[in-house]
């Protein structure tokens, strides 16, 4: 019995903890393993729209994913899209996404009627024409557009005798915005600036209009600008051989020819290339050239900073004045033989059978000894334009041949800048306390920001066209067009 | 009988057999990625690396030649209620003894960190797998009125400028540099001299000492090291007067925001923002991967200055500025 159970027990035993041991012991090995990473999610969004170019926000967060763009590697579950731009509504949308599901999402706008905005347009005055994005749309002010795509317009009023006025108008989802814009009544002033018209400076020194109603205008900073009222083409030194950009004065030849008058010479602007005359290459001994003129003959006489000047277009001949009383700003020449010169401080002076004379002031009275600008009227009366210096005031003197008679305008410090007489013999004066009509009755009308729409009040000089218009230049404040009530 | 030995092989058969197993000292391979940007206040251009973790045949790290850098990574930040992405972009290696294509790297070039700021970064890498971190970014350092302005300071044989901030705990570098031009043979060179808060000596000679980031709110600088520093500039050229010394001297303070604070303490190591060592375990603030986004301010402390005869005392010139 006993080697029985020996023989029959053993055996089980044995093989019952072996088998134990095998389970719980056999390969038990103390091994650190990293953990296995899920695989990232294949969770994808396609989002378009109509029209494209939205912002795409996941979840109230920028992406910084402009339509049509994908988020990709995204996990299932509910996703709230919002797609965004200027001037439009949002637009949301809650995407729920399966697992690995690739979801293509087209949102149209251009459907939805909420998306669209209204413009109303109002002038003043009404009944301007709307100019829409360049194209005439047959509508007048006051209007209202209705159901316009977000975004910026272009929008162009158009009213006679009344500048054209663009604006960009901003068209925003179900809103309606209101623009009233007040037009620049142009039915006698209007004014060109560098903001408003494509002139170049408004600086401006001189003005003279040539016999095909080209203007000339001369500028203080940029040279030459011609306007043939509907470009503005500009003569500077950077893009042509103009002295400099400073214009003193300007004159126009029998050849139709324009004479610069600068700091650094003479220019010739025949409308194609510059003949450029100073000391180098002339007689002219002072390059500071203030005012040409020409004689019946086509003689150029030129007045400098330090003499009179003859030029007849082969020699030059220089004639100094004896006393040195020779800065001239301006010169008349009332006969070959007889020149009248307005000096710098030193009154007016006369160039007569090649002698200087003076008519001094303080035995004529004019009012000052800076002499800016002399003209002759129909009458043969000389008018004479003075600023204010340590020997008077500004204002305005005429010479019958005898006697001066002097014309007051403004303050003391009003100085005349320059004078134009007309036709019919108006005398219009530019002033630095604004543009003066001195009419043959000897009526003064004056025009200031204050009681017109000229653009400055400092003007430096005039001309009238073949139309009748008046053109002002103003050292600030551009040009002016200014229409005489006919 | 027989059945029992039959057993008993079994038994051990299955003891000897049942573990035999390869064992593989590497376990299984996961690759890893590790992107590091620190964004700067002092310019524009941000720069940014991806890695990817790789394992050589061997075990030889250096065996492994194949450039690891990741492309084609959608990278932004989120910042003041923008979006900026990074473009990548590659420049030649300098070292080309280990990999031979370009280095390669992200940047934006239209963003500039500005003090206690939010900035959020997520990385999408090609295999769709996501790389997320946050930044705060550092205060405006404000300099202390009781710092030092001029050197020598009195009769004090060193300098020292102070600073706070609304922070705590971050690091802060320090650099001061002098500005000097040098006459070479009648023409005019801008150069700069970095200046070591102190020497030390070692085997036999002298050694400067820079200061490292830490979050000290001071730096001294000794006297001595300033001369030295300032001696060094002529070394071995007699002709003192071919040097210029400029008046002010440029003092820069770097402030770390908190992970990179939390970078340079786990490493000991000064820091450079395509230098950083993006494998590091010690440290890591990149979600589901490893590397470092931080950022950093740096200020200018504009009002150090020598005084003339200090200078002129080294045979120098004196550019005097306002």
């Amino acid at each position: 019995m006993f080697n029985f159970f020996k023989i029959k027990l053993i055996p089980s035993a044995v093989l019952f903890f072996s088998l134990l041991l095998i389970i719980f012991n056999g390969c038990d090995k103390e091994v650190s393993r990293t953990p296995v990473e899920p695989p990232p999610p294949q969770g994808f969004i396609f989002i378009n729209s109509t029209p494209n170019g939205f912002t795409i926000f996941q979840n109230d967060r920028n992406t910084g994913r402009i339509t049509p763009d994908s988020i990709s590697y995204i996990e299932a579950g509910n996703y709230d899209i919002t797609l965004k731009k200027k001037y439009f509504k949002d637009t949301s949308i809650i995407v729920t996404l399966s697992e690995n599901e690739k979801l293509n999402l087209n949102v149209d706008l251009i459907s939805n009627p909420s998306m669209y905005g209204n413009l109303f347009l109002q002038t003043q005055p009404e009944g301007a024409e709307i100019i829409f994005n360049d194209s005439s749309i047959n509508k007048i002010t006051p209007q209202t557009l209705q159901n316009l795509f977000p975004g910026e317009y272009q929008i162009k009023f158009r009213l006679y005798n009344h500048r054209d006025t663009e604006i960009t108008a901003i068209v925003q989802s179900s809103q309606t915005n209101n623009y009233v814009e007040a037009l620049r009544d142009t039915s006698e002033w209007v004014d060109y600036k560098t903001f408003n018209s494509g002139i170049q400076s408004n600086s401006l020194s001189a003005i003279i209009i040539d016999n095909m109603n080209n203007k000339w205008i001369g500028t203080l900073n940029a040279g030459l600008i011609k306007f043939d009222e509907q470009v503005f083409t500009n003569y500077n030194t950077s893009n042509s051989s103009i002295p400099a950009n400073k214009v003193n004065c300007i004159k126009i030849d029998n050849q139709n020819r324009i004479w610069v008058g600068t700091d650094f010479g003479i220019g010739i602007f025949n409308g194609v290339s510059w003949t450029v005359y100073n000391r180098n290459n002339s007689g002219l001994t002072s390059e500071i050239i203030n005012s040409i003129k020409f004689d019946n003959s086509g003689v150029a006489w030129i007045g400098t900073a330090a003499n009179l000047v003859r030029f007849d277009g082969a020699s030059w001949t220089v004639y100094n004045e004896p006393a040195g009383k020779d800065w001239i700003i301006d010169l008349l020449i009332e006969d070959v033989n007889k020149i009248w010169l307005g000096s710098k401080s030193d009154g007016i002076r006369i160039f007569e059978n090649e002698a200087f004379d003076s008519l001094l002031q303080s035995e004529y009275g004019y009012p000052s000894n800076t002499i800016t600008s002399i003209a002759a009227d129909n009458f043969t009366n000389i008018w004479f334009c003075f600023m204010p210096d340590t020997a008077g005031r500004g204002g305005v003197s005429k010479w019958d041949g005898s006697t001066f008679a002097n014309f007051l305008f403004g303050t003391p410090q009003n100085s005349i800048n320059n004078m134009f007489i007309d036709s019919q013999n108006n005398k219009w004066l530019a002033s630095s306390e604004g543009f003066v009509l001195f009419d043959q009755q000897n009526n003064t009308t004056l025009f200031n920001t204050s009681n017109s729409l000229i653009s400055a009040n400092n003007v430096s000089a005039s001309a009238r066209d073949q139309l009748g218009n008046v053109w002002i230049t103003t050292a600030a404040g551009g040009l002016n067009k200014y229409k005489p009530p006919q | 009988m027989k059945n029992w030995k039959l057993l008993s092989l079994f038994i051990i058969s299955s003891l000897i057999l049942s573990c035999d197993e390869d064992f593989n000292p590497y376990g299984n391979f996961v690759e890893k990625y590790a992107f590091t940007c620190i964004l700067k206040s002092d310019e524009n251009y941000q720069t940014a690396t991806l890695f990817r973790s790789y394992r050589p045949d061997g075990f030889d790290p250096y065996s492994y030649i194949t450039d690891p850098s990741v492309l084609g990574a959608d990278i932004r930040i989120w910042y003041n209620d923008s979006v900026f992405v990074f473009k990548d972009s590659s420049v030649a290696r300098q070292d080309t003894s280990r990999y031979k294509t370009p280095f390669n790297f992200y940047y934006n070039d239209k963003f500039q960190v500005e003090n206690r700021k939010i900035i959020e970064l997520e990385v999408l890498l090609p295999n769709g797998k996501r790389l997320r971190s946050s930044s705060f970014t550092p205060s405006k350092i404000n300099f202390e009125d009781k710092s030092d302005v001029i050197i020598p300071a009195g009769t004090k044989n060193f300098i020292q400028i102070f600073w706070s901030t609304f922070d705590g705990g971050t690091f802060f570098l320090p650099m001061l540099t002098i500005r000097y031009k040098q006459n070479i043979n009648g023409e005019i060179i801008d150069k700069t001299k970095d200046v070591p808060i102190r020497y030390v000596t070692q085997g036999g000679g002298s050694v400067p000492v820079y200061p490292s980031a830490n979050a000290s709110l001071t730096v001294v600088y000794n006297l001595n090291a300033i001369a030295t520093a300032l001696q060094e500039i002529s070394d071995g050229d007699p002709q003192k007067q071919n040097y210029s010394i400029h008046e002010n001297l440029s003092f820069y303070l770097i402030a770390y925001d908190l992970p990179t604070t939390r970078y340079i303490s786990s490493t000991g190591g000064r820091i450079d923002d395509l230098t950083v060592a993006v494998d590091v375990a010690d440290y890591t603030n990149i979600e589901g991967g490893f590397g470092l986004f931080g950022s950093y301010s740096k200020r200018n402390y504009s009002r150090l200055r020598f005084l003339q005869d200090f200078i002129n005392s080294f045979g120098y010139n004196f550019i005097i500025e306002n």
